[in-house]
């Protein structure tokens, strides 16, 4: 029962129906990647585990127990949120910065909060920007140190839940590739992770679970190698794309073009 | 430690501007003497020294610091609500229903003939109280939405409701006598002239207070600066703290607005100085906004019933002198905020 639950979640905002009859589990040990086309319900599914937006139907659960019977506080303990953009337009030092990540952490000890602030900017290689300020940042630094802070969070929680908004958007390849595998290499030390993504090869490289995301419903739902097939995507993305699989390095790669018009 | 050498810093710069402001004046004071009359050093002083220190500038000056020390505290604590180092009391229907309130007491009440004396003593600094908190009131009622405050509703409404009392305000300045218009003025553009112990024995302890307090809320208004969302994720209930940060900066805008009118900018000028200077993070910025911006008001006061003596600029008009450029200048500096 450990873990964060959505059962027949159904989120309605101002008369429109934005996520219907979805069920997932996040659960320890697995790094789970929703993927979908734009205003697929990724984000808002995001934001319903984060306990922004309270179910019209359906319930949440957090270790067997509805979401609200959680207090502010002892979520906060579990599960950290990245979002898809953030709004900070006050000139922080990087690294006091993430060191707001520890705020909610019971551990307040100056000797803990150092070395989890200091491991979690190594593995986001932003330990170089410690000294800069936020807004002198380029995008993609400023999406390594944002991440930086919400691994802060929980880097030492018990159970620790992820939920992360397109954690990759505006990185390079190599950033990339090494936060899904920091991703995956948290899953393994029993992490439960749940992250949006646009990049079907960054999926099926580092994905344990894959869900299919289309108009607010789930269309699959499982491991990521049976779930990805070339019928699925077109399902997903609609018949203005081919997908075309390819072998690459032990892993099934995408390959994707439009298709032609008449 | 650095942050404890800019405290020690501020305080002594404080400290040397109480000092000269009770110093200067119609009668020029020596430091000695004014120590003497403090109570401190055994210099033999008149009593007139004794009197004109303890009893004219020294009020005046503990209004200053306390007001002084609030509005910049406060304007730090509006900024990072808000989000907007452009933030400030004004923006939150403080001030126009603070003076919309004193506006009708001195225009209306001598019309009927009850405005003397003592009513108007009392009931100007309680009725100001009092539009300032209906103002503040109405402006958070109209921006909460199911439970939830919109800061950009709470702007709109703030700015709208300010618009409707200047109206009022104008309104009533056609109506008002002449000496009515003059007190308007003084009223409008702040003046710490009215200060005396019975305005400090309530100002003071409120002012002060406020003041002390704001720095427990220190960590969580560093979090807030992340967004809304993401400090309900890091652990902190949003709305009541919100609701609690709102309800003390009316209360300390509308006890300072009762007791020296409206003295703009300096909510706006120190924290936007000291983010400069120091950065952002709270725990230091809460208690240097204190030290700076009553350092700042009491140095306004002191010029303004100084430099053109006898006569009294009011104190807001030389804050809105000094500010305004100085805002501008920090407007265009490329790295602001």
């Amino acid at each position: 029962m450990s873990g964060l639950r959505a059962e027949q979640l159904g989120i309605v905002r101002q008369n429109v129906p934005l996520l219907q009859d979805i069920s997932l589990s996040v659960t320890a040990g697995e790094l789970h990647v929703l993927l979908g086309p734009n205003g697929a319900g990724k984000s808002t599914l995001l934001r319903a585990l984060a306990g922004e937006w309270p179910p019209q139907s359906g319930r949440l659960l957090l270790d067997g127990l509805p979401l609200q019977a959680h207090d502010t506080l002892a979520q906060a303990r579990r599960r950290a949120v990245l979002p898809q953009y953030d709004a900070l337009s006050f000139s922080l030092g990087v690294r006091e910065l993430v060191t707001l990540g520890r705020h909610p952490c019971k551990d307040q000890r100056t000797a803990t909060t150092h070395e989890v602030v200091d491991a979690v900017m190594e593995a986001t290689h932003t330990s170089v920007l410690a000294a800069r300020r936020y807004p002198t940042l380029s995008g993609g630094e400023r999406r390594r140190v944002q991440l930086a802070r919400v691994l802060a969070q929980v880097w030492d929680a018990p159970a620790p839940i992820l939920l992360l908004d397109e954690p990759t958007h505006s990185l390079d390849l190599v950033h990339q590739h090494a936060v899904l595998a920091l991703l995956h290499g948290l899953a393994r030390k029993g992490f439960a992770i749940l992250i949006s993504l646009h990049d079907l090869n960054l999926a099926s490289s580092h994905a344990d679970q894959v869900s299919l995301m289309r108009g607010g419903r789930m269309l699959a739902t499982g491991a990521a190698a049976s779930v990805l097939d070339e019928a699925r995507l077109q399902a997903l993305y609609g018949e203005g794309l081919r997908f075309h699989a390819v072998a690459h390095e032990g892993a099934t790669q995408w390959l994707s073009s439009q298709t032609r018009r008449q | 430690m650095r942050s404890t050498h800019i405290l020690i810093a501020g305080f002594l710069l404080l400290l040397a501007t109480s000092l000269l402001s009770l110093a200067l004046g119609a009668a020029l004071l020596s430091a000695q003497q004014v120590l003497a009359a403090l109570g401190i050093g055994s210099m033999p002083i008149e009593h007139w020294v004794r009197a004109v220190v303890l009893d004219v500038r020294l009020p005046r000056t503990l209004l200053a610091l306390a007001i002084g020390a609030s509005l910049a505290q406060t304007g730090v604590v509006l900024q990072a609500l808000f989000r907007n180092p452009l933030a400030e009391q004004s923006l939150l229907g403080i001030s126009g229903g603070a003076a919309l309130a004193a506006a009708g007491c001195l225009v209306l009440m001598p019309l009927l003939h009850a405005g003397t004396g003592l009513v108007l003593h009392i009931g100007l600094p309680l009725a100001a109280t009092l539009g300032a908190l209906l103002g503040t009131a109405l402006v958070m009622r109209l921006s909460r939405k199911n439970g939830v405050t919109d800061i950009a509703t709470l702007l709109l409404a703030g700015i709208s409701i300010n618009a409707l009392a200047g109206a009022g305000i104008a309104l009533l300045q056609t109506l008002a006598s002449d000496a009515a218009l003059r007190d308007l003025t003084i009223w409008f553009y702040g003046s710490l002239g009215r200060a005396g112990w019975p305005q400090l024995a309530i100002g003071l302890p409120l002012l002060l207070g406020i003041a002390l307090w704001l720095p427990r809320e220190a960590r969580a208004l560093d979090v807030l600066l992340l967004g809304e969302a993401e400090a309900e994720h890091l652990g902190i209930e949003i709305e009541p703290l919100k609701r609690r940060l709102l309800l003390l900066v009316a209360l300390a805008a509308a006890t300072a607005v009762a007791l020296a009118g409206i003295i703009g900018f300096i909510g706006l000028i120190v924290p936007h100085l000291l983010r400069l200077m120091i950065g952002p993070g709270h725990r230091l910025l809460l208690p240097a906004a204190g030290l700076l911006g009553a350092t700042l008001l009491i140095l306004a006061d002191t010029a303004a019933r100084t430099v053109l003596a006898p006569l009294e600029i009011p104190v807001g008009v030389l804050t809105a002198l000094l500010g305004v450029p100085l805002f501008l200048l920090l407007l265009r500096r490329a790295d602001a905020p």
